[in-house]
């Protein structure tokens, strides 16, 4: 009993709680829930998928028959190396110029003290350790103001943003060698900058290429960047087996080239099938011929290369193309789209009303 | 004409003489005219309307089948979104799109694209990798995307991101690009897209660039609304690339469609031929 | 011309050429690559499923303590359960869980998206008159072929043996209109099907030999 009426149960009263949570929104939390569960299940079947080719390739290499056990064995290799590819550094840190400081707020702090450190506004400031740290979370990536935070420091939010522009304790000529002071109106800008000059240094220890912007340009001194500099490089070497990204190895040099070359094998078939079967055999196969080679006539047009639309109007065959996509394509098309709208509601409909049950196989349940 | 006792055109010869074909276009660098269409304008136009700072949905559903046609689209927005100073959040459909994805907008960084400002990585644009699911994937994330995705591609929380708090669900996101090579149906992705987000009654645009063996699905959708704009094909992306005004050394689908032209003219030498020789078999009997 | 040093690209150049040997005849380079493409692709996927959707949406949860996720846990592990006779019928929980999930939103987005709006966006006028009061010729003409294009090509499908006159001659229209959409699409199949193969030639040209196009 339970074992038939469990499965029709869930399916339809499932069901039924979609079609119902498409009309109002009160049910989104839980529908949201659900639709996570079945992203998981359907996880879980796709794995189903391929622990069923790795049975059956296995099944081949126990058996007697020779042929093809080579392959079966390369499958199985393979697999593994992939899979244990994406171990090694499954909790991965991709080194881009970008996320590079990102989880690493202690590096940023030391960057950040760097930068800051032959900067005379700051070197007089009776809160420096202080401003550091705040000005280093705040050119951490996932930057968020938060209160505790600054209740830490010791600073309201007001106090902390316009700190900076009360400059009346401080000596006027030294702000004048200030890089903070030259032309940062506030905080945000200064630590931008900051983060601009890091990441670029880091892009360039990374890419081993040089810095895009000169130094002088960020404002900072070249002892500054020598500084960072290392800084980023001691960083690296301690990572250095992150850097080896296998898995994306493996896609880019195996997967990549495997993937585009067999589905690159079928313009050789549709070679073949154009030689072999556009002829005009018949009224309807002259018509599906024609509108097949307008479609590639209208792509053809020697010549230099326009980028204006005025001039769309002397490639005719490009006109009857358009012309034939959004009249008698468009209107056929959209006989097809209603009539496979109309099946897939009705199959829809029927599995609603648990008529169809493809989830019942055809040993038990009946 | 003479009389051979049967001119016989074996799958081979065909094979042959379309790589040489490929091989010859790739060389010569024949001159071709690409004429933008309107909805490759209209596609141009929508995303210039974007206001900047605001916030972009990215959809990456296509595989290896169609990244000729669809990496060059892929890129030219991505540039323009750079350059535009717009967020861009990533999501993926198919397990290659998250390595295209790197690929493209760590390429774009690296060649200034975003201009000097730069980007930060959970401030400006995230990549928040690949989900199973189909649709009830995309209604999932739409509907919140710390949920779907707790953590991004490269196994950051998403929490703690900038871009992901702001924008914890599709409401405050401007428009919907998506590129989708049709591999669970022709381009049910993107209306569910448009349809999800009319039932919570957003004006999002969602643009779509599509591989052209779908193309002709599309017309529909376009005609109904039900898509703002699109994207067909390579040629889709080669005007695209001309609507940016890139230099020409960024060309991409550009550089393609020289040779696509060229094959187009070698299949329709081959239908005019396979025709003559039906036709003259027919006569014989 | 500069020919490429760097060991990936030869790798990704060999993988090509083996699979293209296929057009030749079958051959052991062809089969190799074939299982290596299995082989990896199940392998990448498996990775991706397992690092990037179950640890952080399944495990690291329930590590944190979050016990509601047994049940997809569970839902999910039950699916191996169908090998066993026995226990077969524990394993059709979960299938029937996301059938009906996915019945009842595919429901109404089809109903939506492909029935509704596509009827309700075909209702435009026959004769339609420019702003000067003359008939616009051009799209009225475009309307009415539309027309007779949807009803057309839906009556085509509604043909069974014994349908009436009417009906035979109308699905004969249609049949028309679906061979030109079935045309044009071909037409852009074979478009996409080309640039794949472009694609990979320029690879060819591009990173291995250096040859800048």
């Amino acid at each position: 009993m339970i074992k038939k009426y469990l499965p029709l149960f869930t399916a339809v009263s499932l069901g039924f709680f979609f079609v119902m949570q498409s009309f109002t929104s009160f049910f989104d939390k839980y529908a949201e829930i659900l639709r996570n569960w079945v992203i998981l299940i359907s996880v879980f079947a796709l794995m189903l998928g391929v622990f069923n080719l790795l049975h059956k390739n296995l099944k081949r290499l126990k058996s007697e028959n020779g042929n093809g056990k080579i392959y079966s064995l390369v499958i199985i290799i393979s697999f593994f190396i992939t899979v244990s590819a994406g171990f090694i550094n499954w909790n991965r840190t991709i080194f881009n110029s970008a996320n590079y400081f990102a989880g690493k707020p202690e590096l940023v702090r030391k960057i950040v003290a760097e930068a800051i450190s032959n900067d005379p506004y700051f070197s007089f400031h009776p809160a420096k350790e202080k401003l550091t740290l705040l000005i280093s979370k705040d050119i951490a990536p996932y930057y968020i103001p938060e209160e505790k935070e600054l209740k830490e420091s010791g600073f309201t939010l007001q106090q902390y943003l316009s700190f900076f522009n009360d400059d009346s304790k401080l000596d006027p000529k030294l702000m004048e060698n200030s890089v903070f002071r030259k032309d940062a109106k506030n905080i945000k800008e200064f630590s931008l900058r900051i983060d601009n000059f890091s990441q670029d240094i880091a892009y360039s220890v990374i890419e081993n290429t040089k810095i895009r912007k000169s130094v002088s340009l960020y404002g900072f001194s070249n002892t500054a960047e020598i500084r960072i500099r290392t800084l980023i490089k001691q960083d690296l070497s301690i990572r250095k087996t992150d850097r080896k990204q296998s898995l994306t190895w493996i896609f880019d040099v195996f997967y990549k080239p495997l993937s585009t070359a067999f589905f690159a094998l079928l313009a050789f078939s549709i070679i073949a099938i154009i030689f072999k079967s556009f002829r005009l055999k018949n009224s309807f196969a002259t018509v599906f011929v024609i509108s097949a080679t307008i479609v590639l006539l209208g792509h053809i047009s020697f010549g230099k290369i326009v980028a204006d639309t005025a001039e769309i109007k002397e490639l005719q065959f490009s006109a009857l193309l358009d012309w034939l996509l959004f009249v008698p394509n468009m209107s056929a098309q959209r006989a097809i789209l209603i009539s496979t709208g109309l099946g897939i509601c009705f199959y829809s409909l029927k599995l609603l009303l648990g008529i169809e049950r493809p989830y019942d196989g055809e040993d038990d349940g009946k | 004409m003479e009389n051979k006792p049967k001119l016989e055109i074996k799958p081979i010869h065909l094979y042959i003489l379309l790589l040489t074909v490929i091989v010859v276009a790739e060389i010569m660098k024949i001159d071709v005219t690409i004429a933008p269409s309107k909805l490759s304008h209209q596609f141009y136009e929508k995303i210039s309307s974007i206001p900047p700072e605001s916030t972009v949905l990215f959809s990456v559903e296509y595989d290896f089948s169609s990244n000729t046609e669809l990496d060059p689209m892929l890129e030219a927005s991505v540039k323009q979104c750079m350059a535009r100073n717009i967020k861009m959040i990533f999501v993926s459909l198919t397990p290659e799109g998250p390595g295209i994805i790197h690929k493209v907008v760590e390429k774009n960084i690296k060649n200034g694209a975003s201009g000097e400002k730069g980007l930060i990585y959970g401030k400006d644009y995230v990549n928040l990798g690949y989900i199973t699911g189909g649709i009830i994937a995309v209604e999932s994330f739409m509907a919140d995307f710390q949920m779907t995705f707790p953590k991004d591609f490269y196994g950051h929380k998403t929490s703690e991101m900038e871009i992901i708090t702001l924008n914890p669900d599709i409401m405050n996101v401007n428009s919907i690009i998506d590129f989708s090579s049709g591999f669970i149906d022709a381009i049910y992705i993107p209306v569910v897209y448009k349809e999800f987000v009319k039932g919570r009654g957003l004006t999002t645009k969602v643009l779509a660039g599509t591989t052209a063996s779908i193309v002709a699905n599309v017309y529909p959708f376009v005609q109904s609304k039900q898509i703002d704009a699109f994207l067909a094909g390579l040629k889709g992306a080669a005007d695209y690339e001309l609507l940016l005004k890139l230099p020409e050394k960024e060309h991409k689908a550009v550089k393609t469609m020289r040779v696509q032209v060229a094959v187009h003219v070698l299949l329709i030498a081959l239908i005019v031929l396979t025709n003559v020789i039906f036709f003259l078999g027919k006569r014989k009997k | 011309m500069n020919i490429s040093t760097d060991i990936n690209i030869w790798i990704g150049a060999f993988l090509t050429v083996s699979v293209f040997s296929i057009l030749f005849r079958d051959n052991i380079f062809y089969k190799f690559a074939e299982a290596l493409f299995i082989g990896v692709s199940a392998g990448y996927f498996f990775s991706l499923w397992l690092y990037d959707i179950l640890i952080p949406k399944l495990f690291e949860p329930l590590l944190r303590g979050e016990l509601i996720y047994l049940v997809p846990l569970f839902l999910g592990l039950s699916l191996f359960l169908s090998f066993n006779q026995k226990t077969r019928w524990i394993s059709k929980i979960p299938i029937a869980f996301a059938v009906g999930i996915y019945a009842g939103v595919n429901f109404i987005y089809y109903l939506r998206s492909y029935i509704i709006l596509q009827i309700s966006s075909n209702i435009f006028g026959f004769v339609v008159f420019t702003e000067t009061g003359n008939i616009d010729w051009a799209t009225s003409v475009n309307n009415i072929i539309v027309y007779v294009g949807v009803v057309t090509v839906l009556l085509n499908f509604l043909r069974t043996y014994k349908s009436n006159f009417f009906v035979k001659n109308a699905g004969n229209i249609g049949m028309i209109y679906i061979m030109i959409a079935l045309g044009t699409a071909f037409g852009y199949t074979v478009m996409s099907r080309m640039s794949i193969l472009i694609g990979r030639i320029e690879f060819l040209f591009n990173k291995v030999f250096g040859i800048a196009l």
